[in-house]
């Protein structure tokens, strides 16, 4: 695996653009096909080509397991946040028309922090149960 | 009522999903800091139940729009009596069981406080929400924490029946999602209110795909409830839990029940037109079946804790059975019946640990979990648990003879109160229903009730006997207070129960007189009106 000198490069040199990709489907995600969970799931890809072409040592060192397993909390803590927030600001759970200055900004960021939980908790699960298979045959 | 009185109704749905998703972030090495987590969660959720209870009391129906988007479009949670009834006792029997799982249970295996939490957040989910495909949501929730709690403290016999159980549940919910689509292609609505509303046009040619789709989620719940020809997962999963585990299950399957109890009079009632009535003959034959079955079953389990799943099972029957006779008046005392027999199984399955610990194939059990889970201490599991309190055996004896009582219904606790009011409004019928088949069943529900309970009766007395007055080997089983105490707290409630039977039985009969005549319901919904300031949403 270590000699592969193609493979190893190739997978540096498009795992940015993964990264890219994942966002740019996030943030199509508001008015367009997309989203937090098609990012999540980019996102724990990259993980995964890294565990192939480099093994699973180095992909821990990028998102280490304490990581990976708090991530999960956060995003749904991220997405309960967002609907106390709306709470708290005197409206209704998850009315997002309090979060900006005119209803269409508030939404926007409403929604913008929604998806930004799903992404946190989808990467971090995909990429638990993908070190939980990998970690079995050890 | 102020403007915040009225965010109550989301707090038992986000206060859980909250402090499951705060567990998360610490891992196994702090029990005593997840503990204490879980339990101020839960008693929170206990106490705004309990607040919500007093609201739905004396005020109609509250509902609260999610995202303040208006009624058929986005998602309510709808608060009435019967859903409050419920929130206060799943309450008191997380609170009980929680408890009792601090004696050794909660440290047993991973994330069991999380899983405690997400479960309370899918079960208050059900009760709450308004809309069909939110509860499949909810379902789901609960049912993945279920999958977890099912395997908590391992062992060969626990992945057996967990993995049968999950198998089961998962195919259940694939029936439940395929009836939601079928429901929704025709009527273009998933909200429970609209949909009632709706019902009643659908056209001649779409009516047998939505009944279709309606038989199609009558038959997952009645998965979750229990009903006979459906309920052999339930013998083998609920056995296998750990205690704790299997009294806060003792409420899953009133969840199946509840869900039928709402949509069954909302969508196919009185109003419904054409599909008036339709799957009450169902859960009527469904439901006599099932206390057969569970009749039965008691009689010839030799374990305790079969003994108390069949319970469960005759306790599922009687409720279908009153929900397939469609009568407020039985609904009323069904009511009060499913409150005490819940308290009741609950109860008996925490006790049936505490006594099976001194006998030998329950320590064998326990010793596998210790070995399979890597307990540090290689000790025997009977020697770190508890001390032989002075009059153990006695307190548990009462216990036993008070969890007795109730099954059976024998008089001075809560259980006779159940059976007879039961009794009563099947020979008292209202005008409606005198037609022959009716009257017919009602005598079969009435020989089976009380046959139940003489079956129960002679059940509890022969294992009560051989536990008790002639045990083969005298050890007295080593019990601590924290896990005493919520059994004789779930007890004196049933007590309670009694003691105060007019006022809960009163309450009762309002929930259920508001459940057959769902009129006010589907207003309150669809005429709640998204408002720009904190106020009121709660109507009359």
């Amino acid at each position: 695996m270590s000699l592969d000198l193609i493979l190893r490069i190739g997978t540096k040199l498009i795992l940015p653009f993964i990264l890219l990709f994942a966002l740019y489907v996030q943030f199509h995600g508001d008015y367009g096909p997309g989203g937090g969970f098609q990012a999540g799931v980019i996102t724990s890809g990259v993980v995964v080509l890294l565990t192939i072409t480099f093994g699973l040592e180095a992909a821990q060192r990028m998102a280490p397991q304490a990581v990976v397993q708090r991530m999960i909390p956060l995003g749904v803590l991220i997405y309960a946040g967002t609907g106390v927030a709306g709470l708290l600001l005197g409206k209704n759970f998850l009315d997002y028309s309090v979060l900006g200055h005119d209803a269409v900004h508030a939404h926007e960021l409403g929604i913008f922090l929604v998806e930004a939980g799903v992404l946190v908790t989808v990467a971090g699960t995909m990429t638990a149960i993908f070190y939980a298979f990998v970690e079995r045959g050890r | 009522m102020s403007g915040w009185m009225h965010h109550l109704l989301v707090l038992p749905v986000v206060l859980p999903l909250a402090s499951g998703a705060l567990l998360l972030m610490y891992n196994e090495r702090r029990p005593f800091l997840k503990g204490v987590i879980n339990l101020i969660s839960t008693l929170a959720t206990l106490y705004v139940a309990v607040m919500l209870l007093r609201l739905a009391d004396t005020s109609s129906t509250g509902v609260y729009l999610l995202g303040n988007w208006p009624a058929p479009f986005g998602i309510v949670l709808v608060l009435d009596r019967l859903s409050a009834l419920m929130l206060v006792l799943t309450g008191v029997l997380a609170a009980a069981s929680l408890t009792f799982a601090f004696a050794r249970w909660h440290t047993a295996g991973a994330h069991f406080h999380s899983l405690f939490q997400f479960l309370l957040m899918g079960v208050n989910g059900v009760y709450l929400t308004g809309d069909m495909f939110n509860l499949f949501v909810f379902f789901e929730v609960m049912l993945a924490a279920s999958y977890g709690l099912v395997l908590h403290g391992s062992g060969p016999q626990r992945i057996r029946a967990g993995l049968h159980y999950i198998a089961v549940n998962l195919t259940a919910s694939f029936l439940f999602l395929i009836g939601v689509s079928l429901i929704y292609s025709v009527t273009g609505t998933l909200n429970m209110a609209d949909l009632a509303v709706r019902l009643p046009a659908v056209t001649e040619s779409d009516r047998g795909l939505v009944e279709a789709g309606a038989a199609l989620l009558g038959v997952a719940f009645l998965v979750k409830a229990g009903m006979w020809p459906l309920s052999f997962w339930l013998l083998g999963a609920y056995p296998a839990a750990a205690a704790p585990v299997a009294a806060i299950f003792a409420i899953l399957s009133k969840v199946g029940i509840y869900v039928l109890l709402r949509l069954s009079p909302l969508l196919f009632g009185a109003q419904a037109g054409a599909s008036a009535g339709f799957g009450s003959q169902v859960l009527l034959i469904g439901g006599l079946a099932t206390i057969a079955y569970g009749m039965i079953g008691v009689l010839a389990s030799q374990a305790m804790a079969r003994l108390a799943s069949y319970s469960i099972l005759v306790s599922s029957g009687t409720l279908l059975a009153a929900i397939g006779l469609s009568d407020a008046n039985l609904t009323g005392s069904a009511l009060f019946y499913l409150v005490s027999s819940t308290l009741t199984i609950a109860a008996f399955f925490l006790l049936i640990e505490l006594i099976e610990r001194g006998q030998s194939p329950a320590a064998d059990l326990l010793a596998v979990t210790a070995e399979a889970f890597g307990d540090e201490d290689e000790d025997e599991p009977e020697d770190e648990v508890g001390v032989a309190l002075p009059g153990t055996l006695a307190i548990l004896g009462v216990c036993f003879a008070g969890c007795g009582m109730l099954l059976a219904g024998l008089p001075p606790l809560s259980g006779f109160i159940a059976k007879f009011a039961m009794l009563a409004a099947v020979f008292a019928p209202p005008a409606t229903g005198t037609e022959g088949g009716i009257a017919l069943a009602g005598w079969i529900f009435t020989g089976l009730l009380i046959l139940s309970g003489l079956a129960a009766l002679l059940a509890m007395l022969r294992v009560g006997i051989r536990v008790f007055w002639a045990p083969v080997d005298a050890t007295v089983p080593r019990v601590l207070v924290v896990e005493l105490v919520p059994i004789i707290f779930l007890l004196l409630l049933t007590l309670a129960l009694t003691v105060r039977g007019g006022p809960v039985m009163r309450y009762m009969e309002d929930t259920a007189s508001a459940v057959h005549a769902p009129e006010r319901y589907i207003d309150s919904v669809l005429t709640a009106p998204p408002v720009p300031a904190p106020a009121a949403q709660v109507h009359r």
